[in-house]
């Protein structure tokens, strides 16, 4: 038989027996399940397959530990991976399924807040790609990110239900269970630390096979769920009439896993969340260990067979955790046990900003979790004597770089101390970091830290999603570029090509159309597919100037007022982003870019030169979307603030031109591209540093020394948008007497990059130049090259392919 | 101050020139610094070729290609600045992005150019009925196929609740002229939304039909096809067709493609200042000839491609009256039978010095109209007051109610208009502008009952219909169409605007009196008569009671009745008038089942009502 009729029978047979329907009874959702477990299934020798090949080889395995996974859809990726794609298309049409409407009906697993999951999803898949035997540790949130609906201009949150059609990729393991425990008191008896009366939850297992890409390989994301150790409810209560109480305990439980923060910087003082890490690094160290010891391999050499990788500080409870098994289980004494942790452990560092740096009151962490606070004031006490003893630090200098200090517990001291790695997320990130924000800890202990710029998987960004633009690339260099991305480059040969150049404009005119499309659909807005699609796509935050873009908007509909027929290449301003629920401004923000945005594209006047789009519920699917059909992208963060950025990756490898300021990994898109191929703009790092320092920095001579910039902000407040005065005060005065993210210092700068860009995009021959550019250089920035880094720089981990 | 203007400027052909195997650009624009031709391949293209221009002496730029671009779009490029649109183009994307290349001619050609045109009556025998195109055709509830659109107009057989409606409602009626609110493409108006709503007195391009109510805005040969179907089919149901043209003023000022290209000329100012004899911002300089040329031009555009009927012109006290002489005589010249008919005022203080500007009494000995606010205000009052005129009182104005009957001639040194000639005057109570006449009446008369409101709706389009001079309907008040008090719709919601056609089988009793007057109208031939000196020797006053206008009219025409005797009673009291040997041939008592009575020499007319009663001779 061949794959093909194989592959119909399967797929019929597992269609009736999963929805007990006929093909044509059969809803959409039951054709896509259908697909989905077969998928799956097909997945599944390959899986077993690769953890037998990883435990005969007793290979070193790594964990990589992240409080988000920001998957996005399943379906098509694994298709795609399997090599089953094609197959899948021809014969569901035989059948009459739309293969493309199955991939709608999937809703995104959006179990992160933005680039940090993202970066960890992309790692995964790069991991598999490259029979890198690496897996994902998280959490199973019942709810994701939440939906972002936009009603009457503001942000409105609903509860993502990505459960509610069930989840066809995980597999539960039951028998993978174990405890985590809360509370309780600490008692010494036979030599040892012991935890008594505590609070126990069970941690349930969820896989998800992370399939690689056409190589046999399949790793493990594995999430954690909670559940009540008993898991019914407590039927003496129920007895005694005390109804709600007899569900309590079992909801307070499930409560763990419930909800992702939607914010990924720091919730001051928040138990749950405090909770949600430990829950995972515990559940998550403790199963490694389980699966350690079926190896029969001496514990003292955990690091040769493990190692765990700490994504920001979330889960940099894995040293005291790992500390905890291996003092109070194994007996281990103090020095080994931390030799062997720091061995194992590896962090990332994710930001400056020193809001997201989690720090947690001694009091609630200690009451919570005794016995590894215990062990975090040892591991301070002997780092703050080193520093003393050792390095004749300061008391003034040990102060700071204590791990507890002024009532709190510094998750990012741990991380540094704990780890035998300390990794930036791009060069000026990481320089940033040893030179200024973590300099104390650099100077004593400069070896364990290093760069790993970030990056995004080019199967997902380019293959997937741009699927147009793919087939163009391997029609002119082949296809060793999918398993060598930075073989693009060799694209660079054919820039003169006038029939390539063609194809690659055409892809991306093809792309904007779809979008556009899109556009009308949701947002009942016409956009010309010909105008410069200028898109921001990421969370809104100040640091990355959602505000100087729409302000700048303003500015341009100012220009066409006072002068409707100004020669002005037409442009359509797409934002997409969510806001955390609880960040005003930020909320604000987005109701200022669809004021601005209903009063610009109703006025006809401007001939349609200006329109604003802000399209709801940012996601990777959304992503998927949009970046493809980007001319331009704004990474427009104040200089310092973004530590890498992957979405500046994705939409320059889709061929979009970045305007930018010299921040995060842009730096590094800078060097590749050359300066004629990115638009520049904006303080530097060191500028920022000295306005910092100076403090002289103040926004008043240089409004009033730009009068067009003036009526701008007057704009926001002296009813010149058709909404009470009071709206945006809170945005006025951020940028007049608050401006910490020189937004107000970069604008004419910014004024005039955009400008230029105009002028490159008008002229056909110099855009397609820049787009070729950046298509061929991205390749260095695809996630298999940051995961050889990782896996030869920290991890010390080798192939293991089929 | 006369400006002289080379001769070879005067005598160009501007805009765009197509031939088999070249295309040629010309503009005047005398005092830029640069100009270049943007030509675009389509109408979403943002990326363009870019021809410099050459100017003559005179300052005529002009650019030949050698290809017949027609189907392409084009700007122009000002100093390197400013992207302008030729004022003479043609045709033109959604929301007049980008001009097309193209002749409007050649559009539809052979269908259109030798189709079946009404023969019109004479001026006098005109009834003009003033719509606007969405509020003909728009509205969920409602048979068109093509909702506020062009095509609206060209759907035969539509009925609602059994009524017909559409243009077989105009033919039902037996209106002479379509007058339509602006068709040329004006600003405000998003093409791609069909619930956007103006009428149109925003002016951008003067020669171009407006996007909004095409099928396809962004295919610049659909607006001209489709206004074409709409001239032919009233054409071939015998109706003319008249444009709203609005020469006066432009939605931008000095951001205009006039000012833009030629600085200093389209505009008047004064001290550098625009001044605003429009009361939308500006005004044109019809005393220059460049803006005289450009206006004839535009006008002879529409006569000739589209074969239009007449023009109704916005705010003629803005025309400097030499011109409108010369504009009058050059478009007899083009079509004998044109009726032109406009406002004889301005819409704030103007830079056109008063004796300049063509105000009521300049138009005595041309064939153009004046729309009659004496007779109007007479009727009903003031526009959007709650005072009332004869209408409902049957005091006030009478000698200005008869001057109104008797097309506004000098009839007597108390009963005066302004009128030499009857045709002179354009009688009507309501157009787009201010309360539509029912919410006149709602807002003049807050307490009376629905009945007797409906009466005097009727009763004040009859005398309208019953005058010497020519009537103008506004649609849908022949079926007591309101705009829910709303005095300035000019953008208020379509649901505002639009006609409700289910009003026709609701208020079927008004409707059929308006269309028994119409009829009454055009069978009596007197109507038609305009020499003062023959009307005055027709009519006579007939005073009997205070509150009742009574005249009586001895037709000269064998065809006509001997004599006629119109009725008309204000009050909301029945009136007894003497009255013999004549007998009733329209009641216009529309309500609680009376009627007017003719009994022992007296005639009874109810309340708000009016009577057209004839001799009982059967020969004169």
């Amino acid at each position: 038989m061949s794959i093909k009729s194989r592959f119909k029978e399967d797929y019929l047979n597992k269609l009736i027996s999963k929805s007990g329907r006929t093909v044509e009874e059969s809803s959409r959702w039951d054709r896509y399940h259908a697909l989905a477990s077969l998928i799956r299934e097909y997945a599944t020798k390959d899986w077993v397959d690769t953890n037998q090949r990883y435990n005969d080889k007793k290979t070193k395995q790594v964990f990589y530990f992240s409080i988000e996974f920001l998957t996005g859809k399943f379906l098509k990726n694994n298709l795609v991976n399997l090599g089953y794609e094609k197959i899948a298309k021809e014969t569901l049409e035989d059948i009459g399924i739309d293969l493309e409407s199955l991939y709608q009906i999937e809703k995104d697993q959006g179990l992160g807040n933005g680039g940090l999951g993202r970066l960890a999803a992309c790692f995964l898949d790069s991991m598999a790609a490259l029979a890198i035997p690496g897996h994902g540790c998280g959490i199973r949130y019942n709810y994701g990110l939440f939906e972002q609906k936009i009603i009457n201009g503001y942000q409105v949150e609903f509860p993502d239900r990505w459960l509610h059609n069930r989840n066809v990729w995980e597999v539960k393991k039951e028998d993978k269970s174990v405890e985590v425990h809360y509370y309780g008191d600490v008692i010494y008896e036979d030599n040892r630390y012991k935890l008594i009366n505590t609070t126990p939850v069970l941690a349930v297992p969820y896989d998800t096979p992370v399939i690689g890409y056409r190589n046999e390989t399949v790793n493990t994301l594995r999430l954690w769920s909670a559940q009540a150790i008993n898991k019914d409810f407590d039927y003496s209560s129920f007895s005694r009439g005390e109804y709600m109480d007899a569900f309590k305990k079992k909801y307070d439980v499930e409560s763990i896993t419930q909800v992702l923060y939607p914010n990924d910087s720091y919730d001051e003082g928040k138990i749950l969340r405090l909770k949600q890490e430990y829950f995972f690094v515990s559940a998550g160290i403790q199963g490694i260990l389980r699966s350690f010891k079926v190896l029969n391999k001496p514990i003292e050499k955990l690091y040769d067979y493990i190692s765990i990788h700490i994504n920001d500080t979330h889960p940099s409870m894995a040293i005291p955790e790992l500390m905890r098994i291996l003092l109070d289980e194994e007996g281990l004494d103090w020095d080994l046990a931390f030799d062997i942790t720091e061995k194992t452990c590896s962090y990332t560092n994710h930001t400056i900003l020193s809001e997201a740096l989690e720090r947690w009151p001694v009091g609630m962490f200690s009451k919570l979790l005794p016995r590894i606070f215990m062990i975090i004031e040892e591991i301070n006490k002997r780092f703050c004597l080193k520093l003393m003893e050792t390095y004749h630090k300061s008391q003034e200098s040990i102060n700071e770089m204590a791990i507890v200090g002024q009532g709190e517990i510094r998750m990012a001291h741990l991380a540094i101390v704990g780890s035998h790695s300390v990794n930036g997320v791009a060069r000026l990130h990481t320089e940033i970091l040893k030179n200024k924000e973590l300099k104390n800890f650099y100077d004593i202990m400069p070896k364990k830290f290093n760069n790993k710029t970030n990056g995004i998987t080019h199967r997902r960004w380019l293959i997937n999603a741009n699927p147009k633009l793919s087939q163009v690339i391997t029609d002119y260099i082949g296809d060793y570029w999918i398993k060598d991305p930075q073989r693009l480059r060799e694209l660079l040969s054919y820039k003169t090509d006038p029939i390539f150049r063609k194809a690659v404009l055409a892809v991306k005119l093809e792309n904007k159309k779809a979008l556009a499309r899109y556009i009308y659909e949701h947002n009942q807005i016409v956009v010309n597919p010909h105008a410069i699609f200028d898109v921001q796509a990421k969370r809104l935050h100040e640091y990355k100037r959602q505000t100087l873009n729409i302000l700048h908007i303003m500015y341009l509909y100012n220009r066409l007022l006072e002068n409707p027929d100004m020669d002005f290449v037409p442009r359509v301003f797409i934002f997409a982003a969510k806001a955390a629920p609880s960040y005003y401004i930020a909320k604000q923000t987005i109701k200022l870019i669809n004021t601005v945005g209903d009063l610009i594209n109703t006025d006809v006047r401007i001939k349609d030169k200006l329109k604003v789009v802000f399209l709801e519920n940012y996601s990777v699917s959304l992503a998927e979307i949009l970046i493809p059909a980007a001319d331009v992208s704004e990474q427009i963060s104040t200089t310092t603030k973004e530590a890498s950025g992957t979405g500046n990756m994705k939409f320059m490898m889709n061929g979009a031109v970045t305007i930018a300021t010299l921040d995060g990994a842009n730096v590094e898109i800078h060097e590749q591209v050359g300066d004629d191929n990115i638009v520049l703009f904006g303080l530097t790092e060191e500028e920022v540093y000295e306005l910092y320092e100076s403090h002289a920095y103040e926004t008043r001579t240089i409004v009033e020394n730009y009068p067009e910039l003036k009526e701008v902000l007057d704009q926001l407040i002296n009813g010149f948008l058709p909404i009470d005065k009071e709206e945006f005060q809170i945005i006025y005065d951020a940028l007049m007497y608050n401006d910490e993210f020189f937004v107000i210092k970069d604008f004419e700068a910014y004024v005039r990059a955009h400008e230029r860009m105009g002028d490159y995009y008008l002229d056909e021959n110099r855009w397609a130049d820049m787009v070729i550019e950046n298509i061929a250089h991205s390749g260095i920035f695809s996630s298999d090259r940051t995961i050889q880094e990782y896996a030869s720089g920290i991890w010390e981990v080798n192939r293991v392919p089929k | 101050m006369t400006v002289e203007i080379d001769s070879k400027v005067l005598n160009q052909k501007y805009g765009v020139s197509l031939s088999k195997k070249s295309t040629r650009f010309s503009v005047w624009a005398p005092s830029i610094k640069s100009l270049s031709l943007l030509l675009y391949d389509s109408s979403h293209a943002v990326r363009r070729q870019v021809y410099p221009m050459h100017p003559s002496e005179e300052g005529v730029w002009t650019l030949e290609i050698g290809e017949n671009l027609r189907g392409k779009f084009y700007n122009y490029l000002v100093d390197e600045t400013y992207e302008v649109i030729d004022p003479y183009a043609e045709s033109a994307n959604a929301n007049s992005r980008k001009a097309a290349i193209i002749h409007a001619a050649d559009v539809d050609r052979d269908n259109f150019e030798n189709h079946n045109k009404p023969v019109l009556p004479k001026r006098t025998q005109s009834i003009i009925y003033e719509v606007h195109i969405k509020d003909f055709s728009i509205g969920d509830d409602t048979p068109f196929k093509h909702k506020g659109k062009y095509l609206g107009f060209t759907e035969k057989g539509l009925s609602l609740n059994g009524q017909k409606i559409g243009i077989d409602h105009l033919i039902e009626l037996g209106i002479s002229h379509v007058h339509l609110l602006p068709v040329y493409d004006f600003i405000t108006v998003n093409d791609y939304n069909p619930k956007d709503y103006n009428w149109g007195y925003d002016p951008y391009l003067f020669n171009v039909p407006e996007g909004s109510y095409s099928l396809e805005p962004d295919d610049p040969e659909s607006r001209i096809r489709e206004l074409k179907a709409l001239i032919k089919s009233l054409h071939e149901a015998g109706i003319g067709v008249i444009l709203d043209v609005v020469y006066n003023h432009t939605y931008f000022g000095g951001a205009s493609n006039f000012e833009r290209l030629m600085p200093h000329v389209f505009y008047r100012k004064s001290k550098g200042h625009f001044t605003n004899g429009s009361g939308c911002g500006n005004e044109l300089k019809t005393e220059h000839p460049f803006v005289q040329k450009f206006i004839l031009d535009s006008l002879i555009h529409w006569l000739e491609v589209y074969q239009v009927d007449g023009f109704r012109f916005d705010l003629m006290g803005l025309y400097d009256h030499e011109f409108v002489e010369r504009m009058h005589r050059v478009l007899k010249e083009k079509k004998p039978d044109i009726l032109l008919y406009g406002e004889p005022w301005t819409g704030g203080l103007s830079g056109l010095e008063v004796e300049k500007q063509f105000l009521k009494g300049k138009q005595r000995g041309l064939d153009i109209g004046l729309f009659n606010d004496d007779f109007r205000n007479a009727i009903k009052g003031s526009n959007d007051g709650y005072d009332t005129g004869f209408l409902g009182q049957g005091l006030y104005h009478k000698d200005q109610i008869y001057a109104g009957f008797f097309g506004s001639i000098s009839y007597s040194k108390e009963i005066l208009g302004f009128a030499y000639k009857a045709s002179e005057t354009i009688n009507y109570v309501s157009s787009h502008d201010n309360l539509i006449l029912m919410d006149k009446i709602h807002k003049a008369f807050p307490h009376k009952n629905f009945e007797e409101k409906q009466n005097l709706n009727a009763l004040a389009l009859s005398f309208v219909l019953l005058s010497f001079g020519i009537p103008f309907i506004q649609a849908g008040t022949e079926f007591l169409r309101s705009k829910y008090g709303d005095h300035n719709s000019y953008k208020s919601p379509y649901h505002v605007n639009r006609i409700h056609w289910e009003n026709k089988s609701k208020h079927r009793h008004v409707f059929d009196y308006i269309k028994k007057l119409i009829e009454f109208r055009k069978s009596q031939k007197f109507f038609q008569t305009e020499d003062p000196d023959v009307i005055k020797s027709m009519v006579k006053i007939q005073a009997s009671d205070p509150h009742v206008i009574h005249y009586r009219v001895k037709s000269p025409y064998e065809e006509d009745y001997n004599s006629v005797h119109f009725v008309f009673n204000g009050t909301g009291e029945k009136k007894a008038i003497p009255m013999v040997a004549c007998k009733i041939l329209i009641d216009g008592a529309l309500y609680y089942n009376l009627s007017s009575t003719i009994d022992s020499g007296e005639l009874i007319v109810p309340p708000f009502s009016c009577v057209v009663l004839v001799d009982t001779f059967p020969e004169k």
